[in-house]
């Protein structure tokens, strides 16, 4: 089964870019295009552009996407987020961030799975996952999980985006429609939240 | 007083995810998105420049030979001729773009529309502050407008629908405007009408639906049928 899990963040963002940046890539021999070149080239026919936006993007999305539909549907969540984006890769307009669009589907696909599927987000996703060898407290994931799903869906949305989508806080304010001060603003409420609420669990990874 | 990086603390967890095995997991779409584009893009893009763009070549040729087959007697307004006739070739040079650089597409799409909209502002402002209107017949006017449009607007969409590549607005525009404009170019620098409701009616409200039209015709055969999940 797909490992997808909740683990310490910063260490995993390093790692995940390690990854990505090992990975061949059809356009690493000059210099690294960005992804709205990479998205005109796709749009223009080349296929290698389009799977170094896949590789990209894909554990960003699902790392996104699983606390809002449960780690063990975010896979099939960013498979019909990457073909809603093929299907409408016509409505992309040249200057647009292209990170912000791509969350923007996601975030939209995963509020689609949701609402279609009463009751997909259980918590016995997070223990099913904990099979999985990588994981190192699943009751902590589940802490950390529940707490998300706490918070308003305004707060939410910025922390899933800012911190496990891995967005800046302006391509936040652009997929949510809203200013780079009110975002900020946001996830500092979001935060306070989360501190009040799991403030037990930091020392114990600090350490 | 700057408000610090909101931050949160390590241990409360950001999702980390098994790469190996996600992609491994979403293969199958990235192969089937893969092959849809190179299936419908790919043989049109190994076609050499003139097997890819006759349709288009073919329509700017169209648009260059109806001024030549009209006599230009007493252009009322150059400049809005002058105007039209830009965004008419910036409409085509999207249209061939278009497919292959979209950006580049995109961006010639929009200065068409500039000028585009500059000449019927211009033909609007002739129409208001001519002193001394002329008659022209507004039959004659509509019948020289589609017989000149009709054949190159009908190329550049199988232009745009040949290459099998993604429509944008811009570049649906850029078709359904580049030969509406061009023909307007070189039917105002002919037409001897300065009344209100010829330039009205035959030289703004018709072009516009036509270009109305054209775009919502053309975005609505070039669009591609969906992959399933």
């Amino acid at each position: 089964m797909l490992a997808l899990v909740v683990g310490p963040p910063h260490a995993s963002r390093s790692a995940f870019r390690a990854t990505v940046a090992a990975m061949p890539d059809a356009h690493a021999a000059g210099a690294s295009p960005t992804d709205e070149e990479l998205m005109d080239r796709y749009c223009a026919g080349d296929a290698t552009a389009f799977t170094s936006l896949f590789r990209r993007y894909a554990a960003r999305l699902a790392r996104f996407v699983a606390p809002i539909v449960g780690a063990a549907q975010a896979p099939d969540v960013v498979q019909v987020a990457f073909l809603k984006l093929h299907e409408h890769r016509a409505k992309y307009q040249s200057g647009a961030r292209f990170s912000s669009w791509i969350f923007t589907i996601a975030r939209n696909t995963g509020l689609d799975h949701v609402r279609s599927a009463p009751r997909r987000r259980e918590v016995h996703d997070d223990v099913e996952v904990a099979a999985e060898p990588i994981v190192r407290d699943p009751l902590r994931d589940a802490r950390v999980r529940i707490a998300i799903d706490g918070l308003p869906a305004e707060q939410r949305d910025v922390v899933l985006l800012y911190w496990f989508g891995g967005l800046s806080l302006e391509e936040v304010g652009e997929v949510l429609g809203a200013s780079h001060g009110a975002v900020r603003a946001r996830a500092h409420r979001a935060y306070d939240k989360l501190r009040a609420v799991l403030g037990d669990l930091a020392p114990e990874v600090s350490t | 007083m700057t408000t610090p990086e909101p931050t949160i603390p390590e241990g409360f967890g950001a999702g980390t995810v098994d790469e190996d095995a996600l992609l491994a997991r979403l293969e199958a779409v990235r192969v089937r998105i893969v092959d849809d584009v190179e299936a419908r893009q790919g043989p049109w893009l190994r076609q050499a420049f003139f097997a890819r763009h006759w349709p288009a070549l073919l329509a700017a040729s169209a648009a260059i030979a109806f001024p030549l087959l009209l006599p230009f007697p007493h252009p009322p307004s150059l400049a809005a001729s002058v105007c039209a006739g830009l965004a008419g070739v910036l409409g085509i040079v999207a249209t061939v773009a278009a497919p292959a650089h979209p950006a580049r597409g995109e961006r010639a799409a929009l200065a068409a529309l500039a000028c585009g909209i500059v000449s019927l502002v211009l033909q609007a402002a002739l129409a208001l502050t001519t002193t001394t209107p002329q008659v022209a017949s507004d039959g004659a006017c509509a019948l020289l407008f589609v017989g000149g449009f009709i054949a190159p607007q009908a190329l550049l969409a199988f232009e745009l629908w040949r290459s099998k590549a993604p429509v944008r607005r811009g570049h649906g525009l850029a078709a359904g405007a580049g030969a509406v404009f061009a023909t307007c170019g070189a039917l105002w620098a002919h037409c001897p009408g300065t009344t209100l409701a010829h330039i009205g009616v035959n030289h703004i409200a018709v072009p516009i639906a036509t270009v109305v039209a054209a775009t919502w015709l053309i975005a609505r055969i070039t669009r591609a049928k969906p992959l399933q999940p």
